[in-house]
């Protein structure tokens, strides 16, 4: 098949089953209906010669009988090639992921969604790190019946991965020692290294860092980020979303406008250093010039816990 | 002691030093030059003229006797006179002694002074930024509509960006806080101006009251830098361009709002919920922004419909946590509106009024740095705090030479003149005028007075007597001789004195003549001056009649027959005098 027969086949396909998927799922009687979903592509085979073929992502009597019907209607070729291949998902760290990697997506049941920041231990029992404002909902999380999604409530493929276990009163009054939460993983498909590849298991004493050394995070909403350390013992006030907050002795990044360290849907992330060592927990910014961070062991002293 | 004997002989001498000292500027540059140099203004406001700057100096060096530069200030510099703008009196500041200075009934001062010194005129114990001295007319700006300027400035309410925690629950995003941070620093400068005048006002009434306060530089001030009459079009022609996108951005405000209603319903209304929750309408730009909380409402919703057992609870919980970010984006739509409106009205009708501001405020600047002097090393951003404020003026265009042939005279008026001065307290008079005169020192000493004269002193006046002289045939016979009949006194004749003072203004010598002409009386003595009265006492030699040839008892057949002549005869006097020049003394305006 010449390549301009087999992009108007390809594109005539296309619409025939949009609309006769859009028409199917309009009706009242077909709301319920099973999804259809068929990848129309259009393969190169040598010397000018191309071929359409058809890709099956749901295995399904609908499915099925929508090909026939398109083969039958002659809008694909009758011997066109059908292959199986199933569900295909998202790969950002915005997505449901499998396996489950510190930076990628996290959210209560209900609510915005921020990072998991690391995966720790105690003793044989892992945990996913993250801030409170994220899985806790600043103190209105219930500690051992709330669950944590990932990516999001009401995403695609959305799935609960842990429990909310524990997490640091915030407090409105004098202030806050750090934002942390953590919550007991439910699932086994979990990856220590960070979404980027990176493998961060020892931590960088805050003591340390001085003003001036490079940092980085990954966020789901950001990716890798690099910044400058401005101050290590910080005061800080956040505005989150049930109130504002102060910290104490934070450590504060810097970065340019145009190329922010963080922005909404990071908070939880793990910052760490040029040597991959764990620095702190993010927890808040103006989404251009500053960041703020938990130092991470201050986190996991609380929650004695050993970083994965 | 204090002798004018040798005045004469330097007169030329003084002239020769008349002009400022050039020690002097080496001083001005330390006290005031460098405060701009340090603060990087340029041109530095300055007196330009050598003996303002004499003045200038000694005035600081007057309240900064023990600084070493002042130590060696000469005295034969311009004379240096001030007017006292709180206590309304002149009184010598450098150059002459004070008794060379004479004040009338109205405290109006004539400096006496050598020919071709100059006589440079302060008022002092005033506030420079507040008021000028002038001696002709005063124009005076009027305030612009700051106060309109101000309130447009004050509807636009704190900077939106804040510091946040950041899940991601559909707050403002970093583009669209972009958009709004771009305008608000845009209108920044602008805002500077109404805030700065204010600011301006409060220091001069600082000043005026004599509180600790300090100034910075418009220049200084945060997010200010950008701003001047120079770069005021610039300025505007970026916020009109850094507004502009803001009148076709989406902050997907309808969009928050139909949020915030829906979570302000009857959880146990579900069907409600749902039909508001449908009827959310959501474009391209807003389905990225506002995305996810439609996702996480709609599984929520969901979880409300199937009645779970923390249904009701995530719901509530959810709509809480969504108000703040919510609203953020309602508040920012607003925001972003006022600065519309406030842009629009800067780039219009409020632009000449942030104008005028601004130049004013600028040409405060240039008064405020041409008013002080301090020896605090300055940098760049430094403040000028109210002591290094000189509480004097100098009179720049009443400096009066002295001539020698004329008494020279000027007007001076303090007058309030800022155009602050609505929003500043005063506590001097808005207007005093003075005036002050000059003329040459030897000339003024020379005291003409008319005096009363008191002597024992007599003229006698002879006559022809008879006296028996009987004869043997006339023993009844007369004969008439010559006898001294009376005597003409002299005291209470008047007589015109001219007095040269020996010591100060008070003791001097006088030499005078009797104003009869027809009998000459001429004095000599010294002088005892008491403010417009003087007291003279010494010889006197005046003409009185004698005998010519004759004797008395000479025999004369009548009086006619007396033969007389005049003669010079010496006495003591003592005189009384008021000045002539002291006449005007009495006229008390």
């Amino acid at each position: 098949m010449q390549r301009d027969d087999a992009y108007n086949t390809h594109d005539r396909a296309l619409e025939f089953l949009r609309t006769r998927y859009v028409a199917d799922k309009t009706l009242e009687s077909a709301k319920d209906s099973e999804d259809i979903q068929i990848a129309i592509a259009v393969e190169e085979i040598g010397d000018g010669e191309t071929r359409v073929v058809l890709r099956v992502q749901t295995d399904n009597e609908a499915t099925w009988r929508a090909i026939d019907e398109m083969r039958g209607a002659g809008v694909v070729p009758k011997d066109a090639q059908v292959e199986y291949i199933g569900r295909m998902y998202g790969l950002g760290p915005q997505d449901a992921v499998s396996p489950i990697q510190p930076g990628v997506s996290c959210a209560p049941e209900i609510g915005p969604s921020g990072t998991i920041g690391c995966f720790a231990r105690r003793g044989d029992v892992p945990f996913l790190v993250s801030a409170n404002h994220v899985i806790a909902q600043e103190n209105n999380g219930v500690v051992g019946a709330d669950g944590v999604v990932q990516p999001l409530a009401g995403a695609f493929g959305v799935r609960t991965i842990a429990v909310l276990h524990d997490f640091e009163p915030l407090s409105t009054v004098g202030g806050n020692a750090m934002d942390g939460a953590i919550a007991r993983l439910t699932i086994n498909d979990i990856d220590p290294r960070l979404f980027s590849g990176r493998r961060i298991a020892t931590v960088r004493p805050t003591t340390t860092l001085v003003s001036g050394n490079r940092v980085f995070k990954f966020g789901q909403m950001s990716g890798e980020r690099e910044g400058i350390v401005l101050s290590t013992i910080s005061n800080i006030s956040l505005e989150m979303r049930f109130g504002t907050y102060a910290f104490d002795l934070h450590i504060e990044v810097s970065s340019p406008a145009d190329r922010p360290f963080s922005i909404a849907g990071d908070s939880g992330a793990l910052v760490y250093d040029e040597m991959d060592r764990a620095v702190g927990i993010l927890i808040g910014g103006n989404q251009s010039t500053r960041s703020y961070v938990t130092p991470i062991e201050r986190v996991l002293g609380r929650f004695e816990l050993t970083l994965m | 002691m204090r002798s004018y004997s040798f005045h004469l002989l330097f007169i030329l001498l003084i002239a020769m030093f008349a002009s400022a000292d050039p020690g002097v500027d080496a001083i001005y540059t330390d006290v005031h030059d460098d405060v701009c140099t340090d603060m990087g203004v340029s041109p530095c406001p300055r007196l330009d003229d050598p003996d303002t700057r004499w003045a200038f100096v000694s005035m600081w060096c007057e309240q900064h006797g023990a600084d070493a530069r002042c130590k060696a200030l000469p005295q034969n510099g311009p004379v240096v006179i001030a007017f006292s703008h709180d206590t309304k009196r002149w009184r010598v500041v450098r150059g002459i002694d004070h008794d060379d200075v004479e004040q009338d009934a109205n405290g109006v001062p004539t400096v006496h002074a050598g020919t071709g010194r100059k006589v440079v005129a302060v008022a002092e114990a005033t506030n420079p930024l507040l008021y000028v001295t002038e001696a002709g007319a005063i124009t005076e700006t009027n305030s612009p509509a700051v106060a309109s300027v101000q309130a447009l400035f004050d509807l636009l309410g704190p900077a939106i960006t804040k510091l946040a925690g950041l899940a991601n629950d559909g707050r403002l995003q970093p583009d669209e806080e972009a958009l709004v941070t771009a305008a608000e620093d845009a209108i920044k400068p602008l805002q500077c101006i109404p805030e700065h005048w204010s600011r301006t006002a409060d220091f001069i009434t600082n000043v005026e009251k004599q509180r600790a306060t300090d100034y910075v530089l418009l220049v200084n001030q945060a997010g200010c830098n950008s701003i001047s009459t120079a770069t005021f079009d610039t300025v505007l022609t970026n916020l009109r361009t850094n507004v502009m996108p803001l009148r076709t951005a989406d902050f997907c405000s309808a969009g928050a709002a139909s949020f915030l209603e829906l979570f302000d319903l009857d959880p146990t209304k579900v069907p409600a919920i749902r039909q508001k929750f449908d009827a959310i309408q959501l474009n391209n730009n807003c389905r990225n922004r506002l995305g996810q909380l439609h996702q996480v409402t709609g599984a929520a919703l969901q979880a409300l419909e199937a009645g779970g057992p923390n249904a009701v609870r995530n719901w509530e919980l959810h709509g809480r946590g969504s108000q703040t970010p919510l609203r953020t984006r309602v508040n920012a739509a607003a925001k972003a509106q006022k600065l519309i409106t406030a842009a629009d009205e800067l780039l219009d009708t409020k632009k000449d009024d942030t104008k005028k501001a601004l130049d004013q405020i600028e040409q405060f600047e240039r008064r405020l740095l041409a008013s002080v002097a301090t020896t605090t090393v300055k940098t760049p951003q430094s403040s000028i705090t109210q002591p290094e404020v000189v509480d004097f003026i100098v009179v720049e265009d009443g400096i009066i030479p002295v001539a020698w042939e004329k008494v020279r005279a000027r007007t001076l008026t303090v007058k309030k003149s800022s155009p602050f001065s609505e929003k500043v307290f005063a506590r001097r008079p808005d207007s005093i005028a003075t005036s002050y005169s000059a003329d040459v020192l030897s000339a003024s000493l020379i005291d003409m007075s008319v005096a009363a004269t008191f002597t024992q002193m007599a003229s006698p006046v002879y006559g022809a007597v008879s006296e028996p002289a009987p004869t043997e045939a006339n023993p009844n016979a007369t004969r008439n001789v010559i006898a001294k009949v009376d005597d003409e006194e002299r005291s209470g004749m008047l007589a015109l004195f001219v007095s040269y003072p020996i010591y100060r203004r008070v003791l001097g010598v006088e030499v005078g003549a009797g104003t009869d002409t027809d009998n000459t009386a001429l004095y000599a003595g010294l002088s005892w001056r008491l403010g417009g009265f003087r007291l003279g006492f010494g010889s006197t030699w005046q003409q009185v009649k004698a005998l010519d040839g004759q004797a008395v008892g000479t025999v004369v057949a009548t009086k006619e027959d007396i033969k007389l002549k005049s003669e010079l005869a010496s006495s003591w006097y003592a005189s009384f005098s008021f000045s002539l020049g002291s006449l005007s003394l009495f006229k008390k305006e």
